[in-house]
């Protein structure tokens, strides 16, 4: 797929007085492990370094993606709620995972994985205090997302944040009922979660060169949302969809982004050697077109049921070489 | 994006709902009130120093 008509990466406006790089707060560079701190989007107005530059970007969205942000809202005020005093027991976590999952797929979900809430994929500053995370993907429409760097595809991405909150308000809900704290963390809600790291240890894919999740059933052409909870439940396994292969020698998100934000190889961020997006490239030109999303629509395996064919294509590339060492 | 918080969140009793949602709306009428009056000056002054080939500082008036 190629971007529809993206402008140039030539920005009429700026910070007169630029404030501290952003891949300096998310530490680009840092070999130790330290927690991710806020950047850019706003939790409950507290004055982040690239908060006038956020504000910036709320003002010059469309009145379209500000209706679902604000329905959004709205409807995230049934994030938490009161717990039932009667607690069902839990002899089976591996059934009860089940349980949940199915729950989830009833309610719309398309990916649904389990995994512990760690230390690192809670913000500085914040705190969680459910134990496990239900990590859960939705894909968006691939013919509005086709319409990207354009209003359409970001009134899509706001349309698919709605729909997966009210998934994660839902299954919170459902839990709750059981006697078990649950809080649903969507987006624009979520401040206290990275979402990102939670869905790769829960198994749903894994981090692409364009920094955003690859999953095998939607590449990365879905969003995502967590329900935080003490319901026990089995865990799943992080996956091997062998990203990694195709990413080192495909260049078409490095190509195809317009601000050049995309690195051909992996970077030091936080202690771990991963794949990162240059924020003070990427998010001028985010601000500037209702948030881009150009890496993600372009990724060969966000292609419609392209994902199974590159991972067996990769699989047998793999084995045929190890075969051959 | 603008996001709320955990205020709005808290629904314990039928009243503490009822004030919940009475303060959320109170969020969301603000925020769709700046976004037609801040909002609009902010994309009018935007759009004209584009024309102009001139830029738009996001950070005015909080630079000392």
């Amino acid at each position: 797929m190629k971007p529809f008509d993206p402008p140039p990466p030539i920005y009429s406006f700026g910070y007169k007085k630029r404030p501290v790089s952003g891949n300096q707060i998310n530490g680009l560079g840092i070999k130790e492990r330290i927690k991710a701190k806020h950047v850019f989007h706003d939790p409950g107005g507290k004055n982040l370094a690239w908060h006038a530059m956020d504000q910036f970007f709320s003002y010059i969205t469309s009145w379209n993606i500000l209706m679902q942000i604000i329905a959004n809202v709205w409807q995230l005020r049934r994030q938490n709620g009161p717990v039932n005093k009667i607690q069902v027991q839990v002899d089976d976590q591996e059934k009860m995972a089940n349980d949940i999952k199915c729950k989830a797929i009833e309610l719309g979900a398309e990916l649904v994985g389990i995994t512990e809430i760690s230390a690192d994929a809670v913000y500085h500053g914040h705190k969680v205090s459910y134990k496990y995370a239900i990590c859960i993907g939705q894909s968006m429409d691939r013919d509005e997302m086709s319409f990207v760097p354009q209003e359409r595809a970001g009134v899509e991405v706001m349309r698919s944040y709605k729909r997966l909150s009210r998934i994660a308000i839902e299954l919170g809900e459902y839990i709750r009922d059981m006697g078990w704290g649950a809080k649903a963390y969507g987006n624009p809600n979520s401040t206290d979660l990275l979402h990102i790291p939670l869905a790769i240890k829960a198994g749903l894919g894994q981090l692409g060169k364009h920094g955003s999740l690859i999953s095998k059933e939607f590449g990365s052409n879905f969003r995502l949302t967590t329900v935080a909870t003490d319901l026990p439940l089995k865990l799943d396994q992080p996956i091997d969809l062998l990203v990694d292969d195709l990413c080192y020698n495909c260049k078409r998100c490095v190509i195809d982004c317009p601000p050049d934000a995309l690195s051909n190889q992996k970077q030091m961020v936080r202690g771990e050697n991963k794949w990162y997006v240059d924020f003070d490239k990427c998010i001028p030109y985010f601000v500037k077109t209702y948030g881009c999303a150009i890496c993600i629509e372009v990724c060969p395996w966000s292609e419609p049921g392209k994902g199974a064919t590159i991972f067996g294509q990769l699989l047998k590339k793999r084995n045929k070489s190890s075969a051959s060492e | 994006m603008r996001t709320i918080d955990g205020q709005y969140t808290e629904n314990k009793t039928i009243k503490s709902r009822f004030q919940r949602d009475i303060k959320l709306l109170i969020h969301i009428m603000r925020m769709i009130l700046q976004y037609l009056f801040v909002g609009t000056r902010i994309r009018i002054i935007y759009k004209i120093k584009e024309l102009l080939g001139k830029k738009y500082w996001v950070d005015k008036g909080r630079y000392p």
